[in-house]
């Protein structure tokens, strides 16, 4: 009896303790991943009306190259697929059969259906987990003009990649930026991946340094066309002419660089006036013009915090150009750049961590991040030859710059990793990118 | 000739005689002398032999001291084994008895066990003492009995590394599973994301449940690294079920 009882308190113990070692072990740790595509299998979308053939082409077509620009998918081939290639109807309550989506390796499976009538077209889709059982990340529809089906096609890879991160992906997104492709440098307008390009101006003068309106309804530039001096010009979508703005300002000198605030209220902008170069704010309208910087030196380059609190710019007051970092109204600059003689074109990342900008290494510049604080400093983009005014996309994971690698100046946009790299203009000069916002 | 031939014959038969005498002589002293020293050389290298006979001869005739120690475990074992149970009783004794006389250099060691075991499944108590007696010999012995009690009392009682070296065997397989999985948006490299799952695995290595511990701040992250553990499911068999704790970062911070 005692002996039956020492024996299963024994076990009892012996099996408390192995119980508690386990409770107490060291996590096993899990870092640095490789970089890695996640897979996605897109299903043919269904059509529930006649004649949507060529609208679900043009569809897949876009969505193939939006989750390719994303950088973060890799399609698998319908070939590989177990499962059917047609999609289900989204109001199809029978289950996915996982498994077999499981089975060919795929993170993501897009499904939908297409609605196309001769003015009107419909998407509806659903991007579904596969490794998490299929669980739904996210339902969205879309109605557009028939013409538009490409797009609607980037704008559904854009919401797969929010699915999976949280942040849409930007290939419905699009990109501004001054060319000499037709003769003169004027502004000109094309989707993130290079697709749609168009002359936005052609007035034949010198046009530089556009800047989206938050809403993305609007370019401000510089152009030299008002009596051949630098001035503030504002290009809206919808209208023919663009005006030039602040033209009730007090300036007697040259305007450069008008830059929006996040709030698309005000704009920073640089103004020289009798030897002196400094940034200023103002309404869009032209009124409470505010000098943020007073300073004999060369203060330019003006680039809004996201939170429209802070301003980095540049200024040559210790003697090279250097990153600085103030708030909105002109209070508390400070040095943010120590590495390098010859730091400038700041862009602040629109989730606030990084501010990109342009650093001279041996007589041409490099593209770098820093950390607001100026804290952390790290190489983005080097390469023998000039890499130059950076420009975040909005997710903040993409960056576009001009650089003259190929002799030429030419777009080309990155991850924020580095990978990814892809030139997207072709011919003339092409400078001064600014990423526009997402679109819807 | 034939003659000539004759007393040639006849001085080859005798010098082959003599060959032979003095050659069998000379083998017949060799042997000797060889028989001599090899004693000497068999009797240095053969002690170490001796012994190991006599370990176990030992029991029966008790001759040498060393050897009647190991011996005298396993049959006190045997012994007690009778007493609850009836029949096993008489069987064990006369395995032991033949067997043991039959081989006596190593198996008898080995041999006493397997009857052991075979009738002695309830006796846990016995099994620890057998455990605790014999800290070399136990693993064999304990392993078949209770599988996973016993096997981890053993390293855990005596050595210990030896789990942690299959412990870190298992958890470098492990990581190299997860992290194959593991896809991280680019956005998501730069910032300080720490996610800690706990992870409940069957003894075969299948994700069980998975519940987070500790958040990130970004729910994508935190999901991405339960999609990682779920795509490298099965894991390779862990040493011991239950939960383990996975610590996901990214520590390129470009």
């Amino acid at each position: 009896m005692m002996r039956g009882f020492a024996s299963a308190l024994l076990i009892a113990l012996l099996l408390s303790a192995s119980g508690s070692s386990a409770q107490g072990r060291a996590p096993i740790e899990i870092i640095n991943p490789r970089d890695r595509t996640l897979k996605v299998a897109v299903q043919r979308f269904a059509q529930t009306s006649r004649g949507a053939e060529r609208v679900s082409q043009e569809l897949a077509a876009g969505l193939r190259s939006g989750l390719d620009f994303s950088g973060m998918f890799t399609e698998i081939r319908e070939q590989a697929f177990l499962g059917p290639v047609e999609s289900p109807r989204l109001d199809d309550r029978r289950p996915v059969s996982c498994d077999r989506w499981r089975q060919i390796g795929a993170d993501a499976l897009v499904q939908g259906e297409v609605q196309a009538s001769a003015d009107a077209v419909r998407v509806r889709f659903r991007v579904l987990d596969v490794a998490r059982g299929c669980k739904s990340l996210k339902r969205n529809q879309f109605d557009a003009k028939p013409n538009q089906a490409g797009r609607i096609g980037k704008a559904v890879a854009d919401d797969v990649v929010a699915a999976f991160t949280g942040r849409p992906g930007v290939s419905d997104t699009e990109i501004t930026f001054a060319s000499t492709r037709g003769g003169n440098k004027e502004i000109h307008v094309m989707d993130a991946d290079g697709h749609k390009l168009r002359a936005a101006t052609r007035n034949r003068s010198i046009n530089s340094f556009p800047d989206w309106s938050p809403d993305g309804s609007s370019i401000a530039y510089t152009s030299y066309r008002y009596r051949n001096r630098p001035a503030l010009f504002l290009l809206t979508r919808g209208r023919r002419s663009p005006g030039r703005i602040l033209r009730n300002m007090k300036a007697t000198g040259a305007i450069y660089r008008g830059t929006f605030s996040p709030d698309g209220n005000r704009l920073a902008l640089v103004m020289s006036d009798h030897g002196a170069t400094d940034i200023f704010t103002v309404g869009k309208g032209g009124a409470g013009l505010r000098n943020l910087t007073r300073h004999r030196a060369i203060d330019i380059s003006p680039a809004w915090s996201p939170d429209g609190r802070r301003i980095a710019f540049v200024s040559d007051r210790t003697g090279s150009p250097q990153l600085y970092v103030m708030g909105s109204d002109g209070s508390g600059a400070r040095r943010i750049s120590y590495n390098g003689s010859y730091n400038t074109a700041p862009s602040w990342s629109p989730d606030g961590q990084w501010i990109a900008y342009e650093s001279r290494v041996g007589g041409q510049f490099d593209i770098w991040l820093i950390d607001p604080e100026g804290r952390s400093n790290v190489p983005l983009i080097s390469h023998g030859r000039s890499d130059e005014h950076p420009s975040w996309a909005p997710d903040s994971r993409k960056l576009a710059f001009a650089s003259t690698r190929r002799g030429r100046a030419d777009i080309y946009v990155v991850d924020v990793n580095g990978d990814n790299l892809r030139r997207i203009t072709n011919g003339g000069e092409n400078t001064n990118p600014d990423w526009g916002p997402y679109r819807r | 000739m034939d003659a000539v031939l004759e007393t040639w014959e006849v001085q080859r038969q005798r010098q082959y005689r003599r060959f032979v005498g003095f050659s069998a002589g000379v083998h017949l002293i060799a042997a000797l002398l060889f028989l001599a020293s090899p004693n000497w050389r068999s009797a240095q290298r053969l002690p170490g032999v001796v012994r190991i006979d006599l370990v176990a001869v030992a029991p029966p005739a008790a001759v040498r001291r060393p050897a009647p120690k190991p011996k005298a475990v396993p049959k006190p074992k045997v012994a007690p084994k009778p007493k609850p149970k009836v029949k096993p009783v008489p069987k064990p004794p006369v395995v032991d008895k033949k067997v043991l006389p039959k081989d006596p250099v190593a198996k008898p060691t080995p041999k006493p066990p397997p009857p052991a075991p075979v009738e002695e499944v309830m006796e846990y108590e016995d099994v620890m003492a057998q455990l605790r007696k014999n800290a070399k010999e136990d693993f064999p012995e304990a392993a078949p009995q209770l599988a996973s009690p016993a096997a981890r009392v053993g390293p855990a009682g005596g050595p210990g590394r030896l789990i942690s070296a299959e412990e870190a065997a298992w958890r470098e397989r492990v990581r190299a599973f997860v992290l194959r999985g593991w896809v991280l948006a680019p956005g998501f490299r730069s910032q300080a994301l720490v996610t800690t799952v706990d992870v409940r695995l069957s003894a075969s290595g299948d994700v069980m449940d998975t519940r987070v511990v500790q958040r990130s701040g970004n729910p994508w992250y935190d999901e991405s690294v339960e999609r990682a553990i779920q795509k490298a499911a099965p894991l390779p068999a862990p040493p011991e079920s239950g939960s383990w704790q996975f610590r996901f970062s990214p520590t390129d911070l470009r």
